[in-house]
C-alpha cells in the first residue's frame, strides 16, 4: 500500500513536490482522489487575481470607515463577503441585497471582484436542526471570542445538496446582474471564516467561556460521535468543490488554509496538517491553472509561514491576508481593530501595540516577497487588507500595490548584529 | 562531513506538561549541544496556554550563521545574543552570529495567529565558520 501511494504521490509532484513527498513517508492506506497530472496555468486564458484587495466583514450602508477605504488609491479589489445564514434566511428564500450593495460599491470603485460565501458559524439554523452539531470555537485555545458553530456533518446529504442550491442561486444572480466575479473563495468547510477548516476545541479550553452557548463543549468528541473521518470530510470537500467547478467553471478559485490545527485531529495518523496538504492537493487539481492557496496571516518582521510556501511548491501561487482580529489600535468607539504589529495579545506586560507606516508596509512586504517563494509564487499574487489599515495607511496601500505589480518590493536589509562586550570584558568562550 | 553524521541529528523532545514546567522556561532553558560530528539538530516542542517550555541555549563563535526552520505552530522566535540584546520575533534565516558566546533562543506562541499552540519542530544548523 505504501509504495502504490508512494507512486501515486510523484504524480502530484508538480502541485505539491515537497510536501507531498513528506507525506508519502507517512502514507496511510487512505484514498487519492487525484490521479492526474496538474495542468500548468495558462495566463493567457485567464486573468488571475493580483494586486490589494479590500476585504470587509459585513460591510453595511453608511458605513463610513469602509466608504474611506474605497477612496484610497492603489486597491485592485474588493471582497464581496456574504453569509450564507443572511443570503437565504429561510429554506429556498434568497436575499441578495448584501450582495447587490457590495457589487455596486465594488463597480463604482472600479474594483475587481472577489466573491466569498462563508458557511460555518453563518450556516442557517433551518437547515437540518435535528442534524445540527453544536460546536463551539474560540482561537488560541480558549483565548479568545467563544463562538457557537452550529452545522449539520458536512458530509451529510442534507448539508451538501442545501449548499449546491445556495452556491448555484448565488451564481446565477451574479451572472443575472452581470457583475464579473474576478475570483472565488473556495468555502464550505468553514468556522467562523472563509478559511478551510473545523472546529477542534476540547472541553477544558473552552468551558466557562462567555458569548457562546456550546461553552465547554468538546468538539473532538462530538465529531467522533458524528462518524468523523478523514475520508468523509475529503468526499465533503471535493462534493463542494464540483459544485464551485459546476458554478464558477472559469473563474479564479483560491483557498484560504490553516496550516496548523485546522481539522480535528481524528482518523489517519490522528495528526492536522496531512488532511490539508491532500485537501489543498484535491482543490489545486480540481482547478487547475485557476488556483490560488492563501493564508491569512502576515506578520510584521515575520517571514511567511513555510509550510504555505512549501505547499505551494513552484506552481501555485500565494496569496495572503494581514491579521486583524487582534487589534493593534483603537477606533473612535473604543473598539480594537486594525493590524497589530507589537506585543503579545493577551499579555499585560507586553500589551499589543498598532503598525506604524513602516511596519505596515514591511507587513505587506512579506507577502508582496515571500520568502522561500519561486515559480508563480515568487512574488505573492493578491493581499486582503482591512478598512481600518486602509485608512490608516493609505500610502502604504499605494506603495504596496505598486511593488506587488511590479513585483520588486524588497525588504529593508536587517543590520547585522555586531559583537558588543563591555569595555575590558571579553566574551564568554564556548567550551 | 559524512552523510551519516548529519543524520545523526539530535532529538531533544520537550512537553511542557506540569511535570516538566521548569525545564525549558527562561530560568532554565534547555542547553543544545550538537553531537560530535554533525552541525544539525532537531528540536521537538509543544507550545500550550500559560506554559512558558521552550527557552533553548547554545553556544557558537563568532561569525558562525544559525540556518533554521520551523513547523507545527505558528510561533515567535527571539534571540538573545552573548551581549544581551534580543531581537526577534521576526528573525533573518540565516541569522548572522557576530559574537562568541551563549546565545538563548526563545519559542512562544505567535497568538496572533491562528494555530499557535500545539508541537512544533525546529531544524537548526550551525556551519562551521
Amino acid at each position: 500500500m505504501k509504495a502504490r501511494n508512494a507512486v501515486r504521490v510523484l504524480t502530484l509532484g508538480l502541485v505539491l513536490a515537497a510536501t507531498v513527498a513528506g507525506l508519502a513517508a507517512t502514507a496511510q492506506p487512505r484514498r487519492r482522489v487525484l490521479d492526474r497530472p496538474v495542468e500548468a496555468a495558462s495566463a493567457a486564458a485567464l486573468e488571475m487575481p493580483r494586486g490589494i484587495y479590500l476585504y470587509t466583514e459585513e460591510p453595511v450602508q453608511g458605513d463610513q470607515q469602509f466608504a474611506d477605504a474605497l477612496k484610497v488609491r492603489g486597491l485592485d479589489g474588493m471582497a464581496v463577503v456574504l453569509d450564507w445564514s443572511l443570503i437565504e434566511p429561510s429554506e429556498g428564500k434568497f436575499d441578495f441585497s448584501s450582495a447587490d450593495f457590495q457589487v455596486a460599491e465594488a463597480q463604482q470603485h472600479n474594483l475587481a471582484i472577489e466573491l466569498v460565501v462563508r458557511a460555518g458559524s453563518r450556516t442557517p439554523a433551518w437547515l437540518s436542526p435535528t442534524q445540527q452539531l453544536k460546536l463551539v470555537y474560540s482561537p488560541h485555545e480558549g483565548a479568545g471570542k467563544c463562538s457557537d458553530v452550529d452545522i449539520p456533518p458536512p458530509w451529510s446529504s442534507d448539508y451538501q445538496s442545501a449548499f449546491k442550491v445556495m452556491l448555484n442561486r448565488t451564481a446565477k444572480h451574479f451572472q443575472k446582474t452581470g457583475a464579473h466575479i474576478a475570483v472565488v473563495k473556495l468555502t464550505g468547510l468553514n468556522t467562523t471564516t472563509e478559511e478551510l477548516r473545523l472546529p477542534a476545541e476540547v472541553a477544558d479550553k473552552t468551558a466557562n467561556k462567555s458569548g457562546c452557548t456550546n461553552a465547554g463543549a468538546d468538539d473532538v468528541t462530538i465529531w467522533k460521535g458524528a462518524g468523523y473521518s478523514d475520508a468523509l470530510v475529503t468526499q465533503a470537500f471535493n462534493q463542494l468543490n464540483a459544485d464551485f467547478a459546476n458554478d464558477f467553471p472559469d473563474t479564479p478559485i483560491t483557498l484560504a488554509i490553516i496550516p496548523h490545527g485546522g481539522f480535528p485531529p481524528i482518523g489517519g495518523d490522528g495528526a492536522h496538517e496531512p488532511m490539508v496538504a491532500l485537501l489543498v492537493s484535491d482543490a489545486a487539481a480540481s482547478f487547475a491553472g485557476r488556483f490560488t492557496l492563501q493564508y491569512d496571516y502576515l506578520g510584521y518582521d515575520q517571514a511567511v509561514k513555510s509550510e504555505v510556501m512549501d505547499l505551494a511548491g513552484n506552481t501555485l501561487p500565494v496569496a495572503w491576508q494581514t491579521n486583524l482580529w487582534m487589534g493593534g489600535q483603537k477606533t473612535p468607539q473604543g473598539e480594537t481593530e486594525g493590524a497589530a504589529c507589537g506585543g503579545k495579545p493577551g499579555d499585560k506586560s507586553d500589551p499589543v501595540t498598532g503598525c506604524s507606516d513602516a511596519q505596515y508596509l514591511n507587513l505587506l512586504g512579506q507577502g508582496i516577497t515571500p520568502a522561500g517563494g519561486v515559480g508563480p509564487n515568487r512574488a505573492g499574487s493578491y493581499i486582503e487588507v482591512f478598512p481600518f489599515d486602509v485608512v490608516q495607511h493609505p500610502m502604504q496601500i499605494a506603495q504596496a500595490h505598486a511593488e506587488l505589480m511590479a513585483g520588486t518590493y524588497h525588504l529593508p536589509p536587517r543590520p547585522t548584529p555586531t559583537p558588543h562586550c563591555e569595555p575590558g570584558v571579553r566574551c564568554p568562550l564556548p567550551n | 562531513m559524512p552523510k551519516t553524521a548529519l543524520v545523526l541529528a539530535a532529538i531533544l523532545a520537550v512537553a511542557a506538561g506540569p511535570a516538566l514546567a521548569q525545564v525549558g522556561n527562561a530560568a532554565m532553558p534547555i542547553v543544545l549541544k550538537m553531537k560530535r560530528g554533525t552541525d544539525r539538530l532537531t528540536v521537538h516542542g509543544t507550545l500550550k496556554q500559560g506554559g512558558d517550555c521552550c527557552t533553548y541555549v547554545f553556544k557558537a563563535v563568532g561569525g558562525q550563521k544559525l540556518y533554521w526552520s520551523e513547523s507545527g505552530a505558528v510561533v515567535r522566535m527571539v534571540i538573545t545574543y552573548p551581549d544581551g540584546h534580543a531581537d526577534g520575533p521576526g528573525l533573518p534565516n540565516p541569522l548572522p552570529l557576530p559574537a562568541t558566546g551563549a546565545y538563548t533562543l526563545a519559542i512562544s506562541p505567535d497568538t496572533m495567529a491562528d494555530g499557535a499552540f500545539g508541537p512544533f519542530t525546529l531544524k537548526i544548523r550551525i556551519p562551521p565558520r
